[in-house]
């Protein structure tokens, strides 16, 4: 009796020494601090004395929910789209994943392979639209909140995908038309090793001209990748990127040993 | 005699408290979030890309940023897929009008090796590997912006 007692105190006092090392593990443990996300939300609001869905990027409202759908009002189906978006985003989803699609013959919206929303016939009608164009102009206002802002004298600014502010001037990606190609030197900024090569870029003939040179800059990610990235440059020994022209071939000597 | 028993038994509670403590750091892995280099070494290029090329991409568009050479058109990372060896060899993030880099799903790279120099044509398609044929099905008006080596 007395050795089944004191077998029973072992045992319980295992059990709470295990839970005090747990409390430890988890301070111990190195966790990785989560990439900054857009914020996504939902909300209801009231328009016109009749309740809808808001979905949230930041404080812009990009999508407005009126149609009760599923056995879910407006504004519980805002915070369904608002969690799939947000959970979109989590797995590394952009601005450029934002799709207009069809899917059981239905417009949707979705991010990737993720359905973010069916934008069905009531819905378009109440927004004086088609499906497929309620979905479109859903697509741009997900991907006006979600493209890089930036800040100017006058206030802050949204640019469109597609363009950028380079240098506190505004350029923008061309269609390639009509392209051309060229070979320039490699220019290495902290690359290890050999880096004597030649990139041919590609581009609108205009821009391609431009181009003097590649810079090629090299970055570490987590550790288990190395980033080469090409800067097609208007200058030979400095970086000033020449936009709307890229890399189609490297010819390098001992850089890359894939 | 119960004092001694008390004593022997607030001693043994003691020690299996310190020596709990003591080795559960052991026995136990702290907990982490799931890296590029577990992908990698389970799941390979296109599982690391499809997992990690949001993140990536981020990551190479900062680094432009911060060097004020940030490319002005859309940008996807996606795998390299080498035609003569028939495998995935690395990722590149590709750069574009944002239509036709949505629908580039690879880059296809043709190597060539003369002596210590090593050319890639570097083609974005729009499949995760070359069609069958002759076709690659390339996209037009995407190029490659980086290249990202997988073997640290």
């Amino acid at each position: 009796m007395k050795g089944l007692r004191i077998a029973l105190l072992i045992t319980a006092v295992t059990g709470v020494s295990l839970l005090i090392s747990t409390d430890g593990w988890t301070q111990g443990g190195t966790t990785t601090p989560p990439p900054t996300l857009p914020q996504v939300s939902a909300r209801a609001a009231t328009i016109n004395n009749m309740p809808v869905g808001e979905v949230l990027i930041g404080d812009t409202v990009v999508l407005r929910i009126h149609e009760a759908a599923g056995g879910y009002t407006p504004s519980q189906r805002a915070g369904v789209v608002a969690g799939r978006l947000e959970t979109a985003l989590g797995q590394g989803y952009t601005v450029n994943d934002i799709l207009v699609g069809q899917m059981n013959n239905q417009a949707v919206l979705m991010m990737g392979n993720n359905l973010l929303i069916t934008a069905d016939a009531g819905e378009a009608s109440v927004n004086n639209s088609t499906p497929i164009g309620l979905a479109t102009n859903w697509q741009q206002n997900v991907m006006t909140a979600l493209a890089p802002s930036s800040t100017t004298t006058a206030g802050t600014t949204t640019t469109p995908p597609g363009t950028t502010t380079v240098a506190g001037t505004q350029e923008t990606w061309p269609a390639w038309t009509n392209p051309t190609t060229k070979l320039v030197p490699i220019i290495s900024l902290g690359t290890p090793g050999a880096s004597l090569g030649f990139a041919q870029v590609t581009g609108p003939s205009d821009r391609v001209g431009q181009v003097h040179s590649v810079v090629q800059v090299s970055a570490v990610f987590e550790r288990v990748a190395r980033v080469f990235v090409f800067v097609p440059s208007s200058e030979t020994l400095g970086m000033n990127r020449v936009q709307g022209v890229a890399v189609t071939a490297l010819l390098q000597y001992q850089v890359f040993k894939f | 005699m119960k004092i001694l028993r008390r004593v022997f038994i607030t001693f043994i509670i003691t020690a299996l408290l310190i020596s709990g403590g003591l080795f559960s750091g052991y026995l136990i892995r702290p907990a982490r979030a799931i890296s590029l280099g577990d992908i990698l070494l389970l799941g390979g290029v296109v599982l690391a890309v499809s997992s990690f090329g949001g993140q990536i991409n981020s990551f190479i568009n900062n680094v432009l940023g911060e060097n004020e050479a940030k490319a002005a058109g859309a940008t996807k990372v996606v795998p390299i897929f080498s035609v003569g060896r028939g495998t995935y060899i690395g990722a590149a993030q590709v750069v574009g009008v944002p239509a036709n880099v949505k629908r580039t799903k690879g880059v296809a790279a043709v190597n060539i090796s003369i002596g210590n120099i090593a050319g890639s044509a570097l083609v974005p398609i729009s499949t995760q590997k070359p069609g069958g044929g002759t076709s690659l099905n390339t996209v037009s008006g995407v190029g490659v912006s980086a290249v990202i080596d997988f073997h640290i």
